[in-house]
């Protein structure tokens, strides 16, 4: 029996440097921008005036979610609605991506620490755009000035506890699916359906209902919710 | 400008602030281990780091529940 690896497998690697591998995580990530952008020029080709088919999911999607943008920052930040409403729906269809039986991009620190990243650069440049440089860095000596290293601090904490969380959870779901695949494929091995996957067909679905689309839907939602609240936070 | 916040936004906060508690004290171990294997000392950073995590985690707390308090009734 071969042992089962959870990290992402390296696909192909590229020909110079001593050759850069490039794992599952960034093929797959590639796939998502493909579909994405396809979606994306598909559903906002030939507008009309009144709405019908095609248009009308667009409208219906981008109008969700620029609504949720605007009840959780406020109408004055409604600028930052395009980039919540890619981030959601990229770590949307990161985290379904597991129900196609490709691995999750989100499984892979990297890409999960990379968003993180882009949420805390995003939080402080807001502040400082907002503030000005010496209001901003004034914010750090409150309440007492004796708290600055215990404040920047407790920043550094965010970027680490958004991309843990995602990370966590979606890797969580991949290592139970694939160890429940593998043991129901040597349950029905034993009982003598190894021609007929009766086991491994029905009983992950519980696990893909819990662990894709539930947490899934739920961490993207919550990483963009957070990522809208420390911006909206950061610029009061 | 004060919003009172939707629920959904409410539960994702609420969601985040055992994380947002344990995050620094780990760090805290994590650190304070790697700094005494570094300079050769027993357990003093692992203490120190591991104090300041704790009151970090407490005051991330702090900031997280109490944002939607007027400033005047956080004291």
């Amino acid at each position: 029996m071969q042992p089962i690896a959870f990290g992402p497998r390296v696909i192909f690697e590229l020909p110079f440097l001593d050759g850069i591998p490039v794992t599952e995580t960034v093929v797959n990530t590639w796939l998502i921008m493909i579909v994405l952008v396809v979606l994306s020029i598909l559903g906002t080709k030939s507008f009309e005036k009144v709405p019908k088919g095609r248009q009308n999911v667009t409208e219906l999607v981008v109008d969700m979610l620029n609504k949720l943008t605007i009840q959780t920052m406020g109408e004055d930040k409604k600028a930052y609605a395009p980039y919540m409403n890619t981030l959601f729906l990229l770590l949307l269809f990161m985290n379904l991506l597991g129900l196609f039986g490709l691995r999750p991009p989100t499984a892979d620190l990297n890409t999960t620490m990379g968003m993180a990243i882009m949420t805390f650069v995003l939080i402080h440049g807001s502040g400082i755009r907002k503030k000005g440089v010496g209001g901003y860095f004034k914010g750090f000596a409150e309440p007492f000035v004796f708290m600055i290293p215990l404040n920047i601090m407790g920043e550094l904490a965010t970027p680490i506890s958004l991309s843990f969380r995602l990370f966590g959870n979606i890797v969580g779901g991949v290592i139970v699916i694939a160890l429940s695949y593998g043991g129901l494929t040597a349950l029905g091995e034993m009982v003598g359906l190894s021609a007929l996957p009766i086991f491994q067909g029905a009983i992950p679905v519980v696990l893909h209902a819990y662990f894709d689309i539930f947490a899934g839907v739920l961490q993207s939602f919550i990483f963009a919710m957070l990522t809208m609240v420390f911006v909206a936070l950061a610029m009061e | 400008m004060k919003r009172k916040g939707s629920p959904l936004e409410n539960l994702a906060l609420v969601s985040y602030i055992g994380i947002a508690m344990v995050v620094p004290i780990l760090a805290g171990v994590v650190g304070g281990r790697w700094l005494d294997n570094f300079f050769g000392t027993r357990s003093v950073f692992l203490l120190i780091l591991i104090v300041s995590g704790v009151i970090i985690g407490f005051r991330n707390v702090f900031a997280i529940t109490t944002r939607n308090l007027p400033p005047r009734k956080r004291k």
